[in-house]
């Protein structure tokens, strides 16, 4: 006999497509209002210098130009992720997401992908015409075309800058599921007070070492440190996809174990 | 369909609002399930569509636990609350990205039901008036064909014309292959259209019958005050008494008064009870 | 002094069926209302209206065809009649003749009073 307790929880890609249509049609309005803000701010930001200097936009520019739009784009995904299930945090709309026929694997998933990898593409999409935008009304204005520069998201100063977005998009993710009110803000608070708390751990550890080095002789482990630095940025993107999966692990339990408020 | 074994379950720590609770429902029947004010009506329904977990027993749906939410549990299945807010998408968009979740989903009669519910597809959800929402909802919920119903006060909210309206979207849907739970305390709303009454009371369910068999069993009548038969319970009227007596075999049915019985069992349960105990032994 | 009891609507459906077949509204093999127009009238559970009907097809009153619906049998009108004597004579004289009593009224009062329905129902 089967356990009927083995039912198939399994994952279904038609339910994932359908579920992240749901997510997709019900988000869409402030989405876009908030996609179309974050495009005008920019284009503005962008602008100034084009309008004020009479020069065409070297690379120095071009990457502070850059950098603002991921700055936008990296605030702007973690507040989106943050309202994601916010269906779930009033008893007045929980019932529709949580008896939404689908498994929590699938809604977890679609919430994962709708925020992370669909709204990363959109706004690589976004950044790049908007970069073409800006560059031609430079080049117009000037009349020189030689430093037209395209927007490149495989740079790896953009590469690192996703890397970067993806990390904390995950415990965001969670953030949007525990969290009842005000989740983007409380997630942000804890990753602060992480950080406070860990610096305070490794100044002090850094204390110790450092009057471990002043009393005894430390050369060898001094070196071994050293030689570590180098592997540093290998272990950094290791420990970091760790963690990801670890708090995108989380979130997945929390909201299989969530209940009605 | 739905089976709940020792149940029990407590917002806070030390005082259960249900303590070792047992049900069973079957299909083809329409439970009317009352309770006072704060007897735990919603929380049970929310056990039932697994939005709760019990702290100890189990809540089953055709054998599978509820709390595991699976798809194919969730999608032979549909929840009313009394109180709820829909997204702001038109009714028709609403419909759209929601009734591929549902394999029986039936739109022409959901379409059928919003033209007799006077409610507009094309108009933003939000801008319906709330008794205009609770029946999109009551439309799109039978819509979904769902084996298992559960309504919280589905007349809570609406004007006497589409209470009526109400009953008759009810009554003209076949339920017989369904099982439909409507909690409420507005017994009078409802009383001809349920074919079952569950009452919860004190953490448990205190009495679970069907109305042809209370018809059998009990007796409504209007009596005079020096009527000196025996009385399962009674109210004062004006010029005599309400009451419930047991009924004589053979005797004519009486249409039951369902506030009056509800009262009686929520004052009387023992004694009522027991007149569905006798034919057991 | 109304002491009487409301019916049970499933009662009340058998009679509304058995005034119409009376009254020769209803004639025998006409098709009647199905359960559920009939439940969404009177806005009752599709169960109840469906014990109506049952009640009356073993009466032999209605007969039901398969996938059609319910219609009226060939000897309706006088089962029905045979129905309904039964119950006047059982249940509504024992009222009306302790109503009789109570309030006084003779039985020649009673004569004088039907024979002055009778010629207004029929001369009008």
């Amino acid at each position: 006999m089967r356990d009927p307790n083995q039912f198939s929880s399994s994952f279904s890609i038609e339910r994932f497509f359908l579920v992240l249509k749901r997510f997709f049609i019900l988000n869409q309005k402030n989405w876009i209002v908030g996609i179309l803000g974050a495009a005008g701010l920019i284009f503005s930001l962008w602008m100034l210098p084009v309008l004020f200097i009479d020069t065409p936009i070297e690379l120095l520019g071009f990457k502070m130009m850059e950098g603002t739009a991921m700055f936008f784009y990296t605030v702007g995904g973690l507040v989106l992720t943050s309202r994601i299930f916010f269906e779930l945090h009033s008893p007045a709309t929980a019932f529709q997401f949580l008896t939404l026929p689908a498994s929590t694997l699938e809604k977890f998933t679609a919430a994962w992908f709708i925020s992370s990898v669909a709204y990363t593409l959109a706004a690589v999409a976004a950044i790049f015409l908007l970069g073409i935008l800006v560059e031609s009304i430079s080049a117009f204005k000037l009349g020189i075309w030689d430093y037209f520069r395209f927007f490149n998201p495989f740079e790896a100063d953009n590469l690192q800058r996703f890397a970067g977005y993806f990390f904390y998009h995950s415990i965001f993710l969670l953030g949007a599921i525990y969290f009842k009110k005000n989740n983007f803000l409380k997630t942000l608070l804890v990753i602060i007070s992480i950080f406070i708390g860990l610096f305070f751990t490794i100044a002090i550890g850094g204390l110790i070492l450092t009057f471990m080095m002043i009393t005894d002789d430390f050369s060898i482990e001094y070196q071994l440190l050293e030689s570590a630095a180098n592997w540093q940025s290998i272990l950094t993107y290791f420990i970091g996809t760790i963690l990801i999966v670890t708090f995108l692990l989380f979130g997945y339990l929390q909201l299989k174990n969530k209940q009605v408020a | 369909m739905v089976s709940i074994h020792n149940l029990s379950f407590a917002f806070k720590k030390n005082q259960l609002l249900f303590d070792n609770l047992n049900l069973e429902l079957q299909t083809g029947f329409i439970y009317g399930l009352f309770g006072l004010n704060g007897a735990g009506k919603t929380t049970l329904l929310n056990h039932i569509s697994g939005m709760l977990f019990p702290k100890t027993g189990s809540c089953k749906i055709s054998g599978k636990s509820s709390r595991k939410r699976y798809p194919e549990t969730l999608s032979d299945l549909f929840v009313l609350p009394e109180q709820f807010d829909l997204p702001s998408v038109t009714a028709e968009s609403y419909v759209n990205i929601h009734t591929p979740f549902y394999p029986g989903f039936n739109v022409d009669y959901m379409h059928q039901a919003l033209r007799e519910f006077l409610v507009e597809p094309d108009k933003n959800l939000n801008e319906l008036s709330y008794g205009q929402r609770k029946k999109f909802l009551i439309a799109f919920s039978l819509a979904t064909n769902a084996s298992l119903l559960l309504m919280d006060e589905p007349t809570n909210g609406l004007d006497i014309p589409s209470k009526s309206q109400f009953r008759k979207i009810m009554a003209a849907t076949d339920h017989s292959e369904r099982c439909v739970v409507i909690s409420t305390h507005q017994v009078r709303d409802l009383e001809t259209m349920i074919d079952h009454l569950t009452v919860l009371n004190d953490g448990n369910i205190i009495f679970h019958e069907g109305i042809e068999s209370i018809a059998e069993k009990l007796s409504f009548e209007k009596i005079a005050d020096d009527d000196n038969r025996f009385v399962l319970y009674s109210e004062e009227i004006f010029g005599g008494k309400s009451a419930i007596l047991p009924k004589k075999p053979g005797s004519k049915e009486t249409q039951i008064d369902l506030e009056l019985l509800f009262n009686g069992i929520i004052h009387k349960g023992d004694v009522i009870h027991q007149q569905f105990r006798e034919e057991v032994v | 002094m109304d002491f009487s009891e409301k019916q049970p609507i499933y009662l009340q459906i058998i009679d509304f069926f058995c005034s119409r077949i009376l009254e020769k509204k209803w004639t025998p093999d006409d098709r009647i209302p199905s359960v559920r127009e009939i439940a969404v009238k009177m806005e009752v559970n599709p169960n109840t209206a469906m014990r109506a009907f049952h009640y009356l097809q073993e009466k032999e009153i209605l007969f039901n065809q398969r996938g059609i619906g319910y219609f009226v049998s060939e000897n309706a009108y006088q089962k029905v009649l045979e129905l309904k004597r039964t119950e006047f004579i059982s249940e509504k004289l024992p009222v009306f003749f302790r109503d009789m009593n109570l309030l006084g009224i003779s039985f020649d009062e009673l004569k004088i009073l039907y024979d002055k329905y009778g010629s207004q129902s029929t001369g009008g």
